[in-house]
């Protein structure tokens, strides 16, 4: 890499850490980062901890730990085999648009600019292997710094070898067809020549190894033993010898000697290649950013599958601006009509019944059914903010055209909400439509199949399916949406608050280790949110059954709405609150360096 | 009698971004019917003088007035009256270009929605085109989409920021056209851009901007009368260039 290309990348990277520190001159952002790195801080310690005091159970036995680097060996011949019959003939470099547009053209040397795309490489391969190091532990500094190098080297080989078969695939497509038929062919004789040789020389070792006797785990070792010690171990070696560091063998230096060499031959490989790599880069360029898009719209899917000729519902011409927001948030999901949505949803445990009353209701099915729905009604309300997201954030985006509408803010927040809430109630209904099925398989068909089915239905000890499904389920399902509700509340309130970490941006979802620990804090605070917003709801419901054991009342199935109640009530005012919140936040909202004039 | 209120008024606009001056006490107004050209260098503030007119990023300082509501105290009265078509077409993925027209008659309680939609359509070549998605448009066509989804509701006040990017000429010439009947119809255009010709062509007065701050303003022929050393029949191009440019040219603080 040239000077240019370096003091590039050096910029580049400089800007990187600049921008996010200009950031954390916003003291939000600030306390966010700090209550983000303490708890990096405490992850890291606690797992290093964690892994040292268990550093004797965790440590393999001397058995596997003899065969683990030839098992490791076999695992990269086979990937190595992979990717040169199925890596793709397109050397899409990771270089970005402005990289593009401003390298190519400009007087450089292939041979520099292969060279800026592999060291380009190397920030996230770093990071990689420094938190495989991390995660697989603590150990003397010797042996973890052996274990941070065999990764580091792993992974910046996988990388080149990719590199330069995509390169060397790309150049067949350019040489006259006889020639790349030749070097094809060449290739495929020398992979074929290699397995066909392994494998017979494996099967020969067992065969002569098995001798007969039983096949247990003994005899297995015994016939891998034998293998290492014959034809397959030396033809296996050289990958091998890759695969000993990472278990913290490095045979004196040698291996560190070995696995340089390699890198280093694999680099000038990849720089002398010759395969056109600028169209697939660009390609691969556009690519990202549309995905991107399309990951930030809200849609996933290319526009042109889309069912364009319908709509969730019939948008009405006049009538609250809010409407159109939710419509417009439903669309980003899909264009599916809401009444095919709710067919399908009704339709659903009248199939799951028949199907139940067909198969004569096995207690099994119905145990299954109720459990994942309840498993639905119970967990997933408190996670609902996390993955529907057709709300503000993806609007932020588009904030130039959202920002001017003439609608107060509070109003936008909660037309904002409606979306997401109504793919919540989507969810949390078709939970409830398992149960309905199991109940209602289990009351038809108690003559018939007996109590059986019955008892496989939670709950059933304690009340009748009947009032289980009203009371119980029916309540379980009308608070868990009021938790949902909340929870999307919290992230968009989220959004507003620290809209430069909340995946607003034009690229779509982020990468690297600041974008991961913005995920996990941004994660923690959501949880912890939900559970200030559900303290109010505990201390009543806490209150009543407190009360009822006082006075010795016992609780049951049929104070399921009341206490529903208690949950719906307080949270629905927490979502009020929070959305009020949210709407003076962005009447106030300055997004110049946030939102509209970020890069990232 | 009362005198008309301006459709735009904008007075001692300031903004600062991290300590850095964008816009130093801008003022300006634009009455109905008036076309007023906002032109200045690359980075003068034009671009943050029209986002923080149309409520996007809020003043440092100063008033902001749209058909006399102010922005501040009125923004939903204000917003109401206004149309604002960024430099780049801000479009959303998922819709169709029928859907945004929908969205857009809804969002400012656009009686004859439908059919003024369809009108707007038909105006700007868009008709066919009204079940395509924003990634099936070609860049001329979302601008086209986003000028037709600000004139939908009919707005008091037009901001336009470089509006011409990425049309064809003779898109540019109905693009001209539709601004001058807009005017023509009372209301107030506001437009950004570096095409001096046609600022010079379509607006009755010109706002010269620099560092933030306006340098000179007025019709053509005041500004040139303001301007004693050049031709008589100096054009837009070089008042600009003496203004922005030229030595001795004093910057006056708040225009």
């Amino acid at each position: 890499m040239n000077g240019a290309l370096f003091e590039l990348a050096w910029r580049t990277f400089r800007g990187r850490i600049v921008r996010r520190l200009r950031l954390l001159r916003q003291p939000r952002y600030f306390i966010a980062s700090l209550f983000g790195a303490a708890y990096s801080l405490f992850f890291i310690v606690r797992q290093l901890r964690s892994w040292q005091s268990f550093r004797h159970l965790g440590s393999l036995p001397p058995q596997v730990k003899e065969l683990a680097p030839w098992g490791v060996g076999l695992a990269l011949a086979l990937f190595a085999t992979l990717v040169w019959a199925f890596a793709s003939a397109k050397p899409a470099l990771r270089l970005s648009e402005a990289e593009i547009h401003f390298l190519l053209p400009a007087p450089l040397p292939r041979r520099k600019i292969l060279a800026y795309a592999v060291w380009k490489q190397q920030v996230g391969v770093v990071a990689g292997a420094l938190v495989v190091a991390v995660l697989r532990g603590a150990g003397p500094p010797g042996q973890r710094l052996s274990r941070l190098f065999a990764t580091w080297a792993l992974f910046t080989l996988f990388d080149l070898h990719l590199k330069g078969v995509n390169l060397w695939k790309a150049r067949l497509a350019e040489i006259p067809a006889p020639a790349a038929r030749r070097r094809a062919g060449a290739m495929v004789t020398v992979a074929a020549a290699f397995w066909a040789l392994l494998l017979w020389s494996l099967w020969r070792t067992a065969r002569a190894a098995a001798g007969g006797s039983t096949v247990d785990l003994e005899a297995l070792r015994g016939m891998a033993v034998a293998a290492i010690a014959g034809l397959p171990g030396k033809l296996l070696s050289p990958f091998a010898w890759i695969g000993r560091p990472l278990l913290g063998d490095l045979a004196g230096g040698w291996l560190v000697l070995y696995l340089l060499l390699l890198l280093y031959a694999h680099y000038e490989w990849v720089l002398r290649s010759r395969g056109r790599f600028e169209e697939a880069a660009l390609e691969r360029a556009h690519r990202q950013l549309e995905r991107g898009r399309r990951r930030g719209g809200g849609g996933g899917r290319p526009a042109a599958l889309r069912s364009r000729h319908r709509e969730p519902f019939a948008l009405p011409p006049r009538g609250r601006p809010e409407l159109a927001i939710f419509w417009k948030n439903l669309n980003q999901s899909s264009r599916l009509p809401l009444a095919w949505r709710a067919a399908v949803l009704a339709a659903l445990p009248a199939v799951l019944l028949g199907a139940t009353l067909l198969l004569g209701t096995p207690r099994a099915m119905v145990g299954a059914l109720s459990g994942i729905g309840l498993t639905v009604l119970v967990l997933l309300p408190a996670f609902c903010g996390l993955f529907l997201r057709n709300d503000l954030r993806t609007d932020l985006r588009e904030l130039e055209t959202l920002r001017p509408w003439p609608i107060a803010g509070w109003r936008l927040v909660a037309a904002e909400l409606l979306a997401p809430a109504t793919m919540a109630l989507a969810l949390l209904a078709s939970g409830y439509g398992l149960v309905l099925a199991a109940g209602l398989a289990a009351t038809i068909s108690r003559k018939a199949a007996g109590a059986a089915a019955l008892r496989a239905f939670p709950g059933s000890r304690v009340a009748g399916p009947f009032a289980l499904l009203t009371c119980g389920y029916g309540s379980l399902l009308a608070a868990g949406l009021a938790v949902a509700l909340l929870s999307i509340a919290i992230q968009n309130l989220a959004t507003l608050m620290l809209p430069a970490w909340l995946g607003t941006s034009p690229q779509g979802g982020r990468r690297g280790a600041a974008a991961t620990g913005q995920r996990l804090l941004v994660f923690l605070a959501h949880l912890l949110g939900l559970a200030g917003g559900l303290v109010v709801p505990a201390l009543l419901i806490g209150a009543i059954l407190l009360a009822q054991w006082r006075w010795g009342i016992a609780l049951t199935v049929l104070e399921g709405p009341l206490l529903a109640l208690l949950v719906i009530l307080p949270v629905l005012a927490e979502v009020a609150l929070l959305v009020r919140l949210g709407g003076a936040r962005w009447d106030r909202l300055d997004p110049s360096r946030e939102v509209l004039d970020r890069e990232e | 009698m009362m005198p008309p209120v301006p459709a735009i008024e904008i007075r001692d606009l300031v903004k600062t971004y991290d300590g850095s001056v964008a816009v130093d006490g801008l003022s300006l107004q634009a009455e109905s019917g008036e076309i007023v050209g906002l032109v200045g260098p690359n980075g003068a503030g034009k671009t943050t003088t029209l986002r923080c007119l149309a409520g996007i990023l809020p003043p440092t300082s100063g008033r902001i007035a749209i058909a006399g509501h102010d922005l501040e105290a009125e923004p939903v009265e204000a917003r109401r009256h206004l149309a604002f078509v960024p430099d780049e077409p801000r479009l959303f993925e998922s819709l169709t270009v029928a859907d945004h027209l929908k969205v857009v008659a809804r969002i400012y309680g656009v009686e004859d929605g439908a059919e003024r939609g369809r009108e707007l359509l038909s105006r700007f070549e868009l008709a066919d085109r009204e079940h395509s998605f924003p990634a099936e448009l070609s860049r001329g066509m979302k601008q086209k989409l986003m000028i037709a989804a600000a004139l939908l509701h009919r707005p008091a006040a037009l901001v336009l920021d470089e509006p011409l990017t990425g049309l064809d000429p003779g898109a540019i010439r109905r693009m001209k056209r539709t601004l001058l009947e807009q005017a023509a119809a009372g209301t107030a255009v506001l437009v950004s851009s570096h095409l001096l010709g046609l600022v010079q062509e379509i607006c009755g007065r010109v706002v010269i901007v620099q560092r933030g701050r306006k340098v000179l303003s007025g019709t053509l022929e005041e500004i040139r009368a303001a301007l004693p050393d050049l031709s008589a029949d100096a054009d837009l191009e070089e008042i600009f260039l003496r203004a922005t440019e030229g030595p001795g040219m004093e910057v006056p603080r708040g225009g």
